[in-house]
């Protein structure tokens, strides 16, 4: 048994060389798209989009496994380098090198179980672990909360960024219309500008 | 400007004195240039006098990681990481006038080339910056591996200097060899010497310091040289052990013997000199120790900022050394820049702190100024870890009072939405009790056409009614699903099914969650109460934390996103219409890209913030670990 849970868990880890971990995506992108934008950087093999269970401090985020690990590499320094949009403008999505962790059940690093002990009430260890207890949930209203901010700040950059498209686009129709219904140059300077 | 050696001919020099600081061939120092905003860094690879009198050094240049960031692609830098450069062509190297050099500057070799000798932990802690790779200026690339000589720039001198070991002539006791003893304590990049004259008052020289460079120190001891820098020694220092060693070439030693400062007095001095510093350190040990927590708004105040020479000449009890455990230098600087900024919001701060964050009102989180509250999360560490002490400091749960790493110069940034976000957060805590440890969560789960076997899991966590999942928290991230089932059924006789959650970007790198199903309601409560009265503890300390999970659905909502802009217009439906999948690469000349970039900045801050985050919350741990007797 030992040496097939070795090789699985040899060859899931090659897997993840391959994969590039993908964020920041718009939630209504497929697969195709996805196979399609990095299908340029070289063959993509699989996609598995990570599950969300519906906890906050998620991010939709997809890992994609490419034909080698150069490939991948590849596109992590491309998007890292360039801003790249799949299909949600403008925001660039981001590529990192995956890790096994990231994977939803990857396969248990061969190594024999995991050890639990139920600490005594009298044991002197108790009231310490139940303040690292408590420091693990005030930890992760800590990691909520920033979330929460940053959720806060991006509405607020979209909504900055939609103000400033439509303001821009508004000028456009406006040129639009003078350059072609009416030729007055003079009309089109005044009106330009505001 | 003295000029200490002559080589035997011609005007080359090994080391030079400016502006009260001492620098030697091979230093690295920082260069000042009109209109930058930070110095450029430099390695020290020519010092001669033209014959018009004029003082130049030729300096090979180190790159930051801003300065290549194009080469660098994915690749974070490690932090302080600063790049050699190497190759041929603009951008190696260049001469300058003396007179440009702004200060000595602290850099350590990180190689892990055999022939680089290994800098210690407080060494590299210490340090200014940190290289270990060199970047070609011609090719434009990054070279992990030195060769033989890194731009001209023979190895040697790449590396750490060489510290005694291959020296013997040094290791033995009363060695007319050596030149000077010193203690040598550093703050932050320099040193301060200890030198015993001989009136056996010990009078502080102040180098700033490569180490291996101008001084040797003999072992007190005499048993064997220590290499490096005094603050890696810090462990002996603090048990009262010998100072660390010096080492230095041979033409180096040479050097000292003629030009240095000390005066050949104080060689004969020495061994009376050697036994006043044993003394002498137990006593400024014992000082620093008593002195450390009054005096930490002092000494943090004097943390030299790198680019500028502090000049304080502190007599024997150097109080500013900071080196004590595990308070490195770098956290106190940090602090300090945000207690000296934000001083007037500590007060209110302060107030709450002390109330009991159960009952603090509301009033005191907008008690903070808030035009400097309101400032933007700039790309900038500091303000980072600002935002993340007061996001704690929003956020933190009734009564548990912390260390003072978060508590004593966090400041309170009153942002309206936050303010609204934590009023709820704050009645919600409030409403908790600490034994059932509850938590919000919110609901955003989206649903998703897969395939795979693992699928069905999943499928089945979404399926459970309300009531039957936990929160399995404080897990090792390397866990899977597959150990946490086992230890919960073992540990508390259940069948549950475990779903490790995957790592994100933002998910903490030292501690995991996992959800768990129980088969029905009374499982699910029992095993709540078990873990919240007892300690499960698993390996490494970690006592296992369950919270209620609210039902997951597979509803059609979706992850918050922001960022698609939309407008219905002839220009982008067009767009739109012809593209089959609309992935691009945006262009610098579009208003798109400058969108995008806004996007990259964001994104990027709060990288550094959530960084910091976890810095702060793996501190947190280790110290409350430390407490614990088995593990």
């Amino acid at each position: 048994m030992e040496p097939s849970a070795e090789a699985k868990y040899a060859a899931f880890k090659e897997k993840v060389k391959r994969t590039v971990y993908l964020e920041n995506l718009n939630p209504q992108l497929t697969d195709a798209v996805i196979r399609t934008a990095l299908n340029q950087f070289g063959n993509v093999v699989n996609i598995q989009f990570v599950p969300n269970f519906g906890l906050e401090n998620i991010r939709y985020a997809a890992l994609v496994e490419m034909g080698d690990a150069k490939q991948a590499n590849q596109i992590i320094t491309e998007i890292a380098n360039n801003p790249f949009m799949i299909s949600g403008k403008p925001r660039p999505v981001r590529a990192f090198a995956a890790e096994i962790e990231m994977f939803p059940f990857h396969p248990r690093k061969p190594g024999g179980k995991v050890p639990w002990v139920w600490l005594d009430k009298k044991d002197p260890d108790f009231e310490v672990a139940q303040k690292i207890k408590d420091t693990v949930l005030k930890h992760a209203s800590e990691a909520s909360s920033l979330f929460q901010q940053q959720l806060l700040e991006e509405e607020k950059t979209h909504k900055r960024q939609a103000e400033t498209l439509k303001a821009n686009y508004k000028k456009k129709l406006l040129r639009h219309k003078y350059v072609i219904l009416d030729k007055g140059a003079v009309k089109l300077a005044e009106h330009s500008v505001k | 400007m003295g000029v200490d050696c002559l080589e035997k001919e011609g005007r080359f020099y090994e080391s030079f004195t400016y502006d009260g600081i001492e620098y030697t061939l091979y230093d690295c120092v920082y260069m000042f240039k009109e209109g930058e905003p930070e110095p450029y860094i430099g390695k020290l690879i020519g010092i001669w006098e033209t014959a018009d009198r004029t003082k130049k050094v030729n300096v090979q240049w180190f790159f930051r990681p801003s300065e290549i960031l194009k080469w660098l692609g994915d690749r974070t830098p490690m932090q302080k990481e600063i790049f050699l450069a190497t190759g041929e062509g603009i951008g190696l190297s260049n001469v300058n006038a003396l007179e440009a050099i702004a200060g000595k500057c602290y850099v350590v070799c990180t190689s892990e080339d055999r022939r680089n000798r290994q800098p210690s932990e407080e060494e590299t802690k210490l340090a200014d910056y940190i290289f270990y790779r060199a970047f070609d200026v011609g090719r434009c690339t990054l070279l992990d591996n030195i060769g033989d000589s890194v731009g001209g720039l023979a190895v040697k001198y790449v590396f750490n200097r060489e510290e005694s070991k291959n020296m013997n002539g040094l290791q033995t006791l009363g060695s007319s060899k050596v030149d000077v003893v010193s203690n040598t304590i550093a703050c932050k990049g320099k040193n301060k010497l200890l030198i015993p004259n001989s009136s056996e008052e010990f009078e502080l020289l102040e180098t700033y310091g490569h180490p291996v460079k101008s001084v040797v120190i003999k072992d007190v001891k005499g048993v064997s040289v220590e290499s490096g820098w005094i603050p890696g020694e810090s462990s002996d220092y603090t048990s009262g052990n010998n100072s660390s060693v010096f080492a230095l070439t041979d033409d180096q030693k040479q050097e000292c013997a003629s030009g240095q400062k000390v005066k050949s007095s104080e060689v004969k001095s020495m061994m009376d000199g050697v036994k006043k510093v044993t003394n002498s350190k137990s006593r400024v040990k014992k000082k620093l120790s008593s002195d450390d927590m009054q005096d930490n708004p002092t000494k943090k105040a004097r943390i030299c900022n790198s680019t500028k020479p502090c000049d304080d000449k502190i007599s024997n009890s150097a109080k500013s050394v900071l080196i004590q455990g595990d308070k490195c230098a770098f956290a106190p600087k940090e602090e300090t820049k945000s207690k000296d900024k934000h001083l007037s919001l500590n007060r209110g701060v302060i107030g709450a702190k002390k109330g009991g964050l159960k009952d603090r009102p509301i009033g005191i989180l907008k008690a903070g100024p808030s035009n400097k509250a309101k400032k933007v999360v700039t790309f900038n560490d500091m303000d980072a870890k600002d935002f993340i002490k007061s996001a704690n400091h929003v956020k933190r749960t009734s009564g548990f009072v912390k260390g003072s790493e978060l508590k004593s110069t966090s400041k309170e940034r009153v942002h309206d939405n936050t303010r609204k976000f934590s009023n709820n957060a704050m009645s919600k805590m409030c409403a908790e009790e600490m034994d059932n440890k509850e938590m919000e969560q919110k609901i955003a789960s989206r649903s998703n056409i897969d395939k795979g076997k693992w699928w069905t899991t999943t499928n089945k966590m979404r399926n459970a009614s309300k009531g039957t999942t936990l929160l399995l928290w404080n897990l090792d991230p390397k866990y899977t699903s597959e150990d946490v089932k086992e230890v919960i059924d073992e540990a508390l006789q259940t069948s549950c099914i475990a779903i490790m959650l995957p790592r994100t970007k933002i998910s903490s790198p030292h501690s995991g969650q996992a959800l768990l199903k129980f088969n029905n309601t009374e499982t699910t409560e029992r095993v709540l109460r078990k873990l919240s009265e007892g300690c499960l503890m698993l390996p490494n300390g970690r006592p296992l934390v369950a919270t209620v999970s609210p039902p997951l659905s597979s509803a059609e909502g979706q992850c918050t996103y922001f960022g698609h802009i939309v407008i219905d217009g002839i220009r982008l439906q067009g767009d739109a219409r012809d593209a089959v999948s609309t992935s691009h690469c945006s262009q610098p000349n579009t208003i798109e890209y400058e969108m995008a970039m806004e996007w990259c900045l964001l994104q990027m801050q709060f990288d550094r913030c959530w960084e910091n985050l976890y810095k702060l919350h793996k501190e947190d741990m280790r110290r409350l670990k430390a407490n614990l007797k088995s593990k």
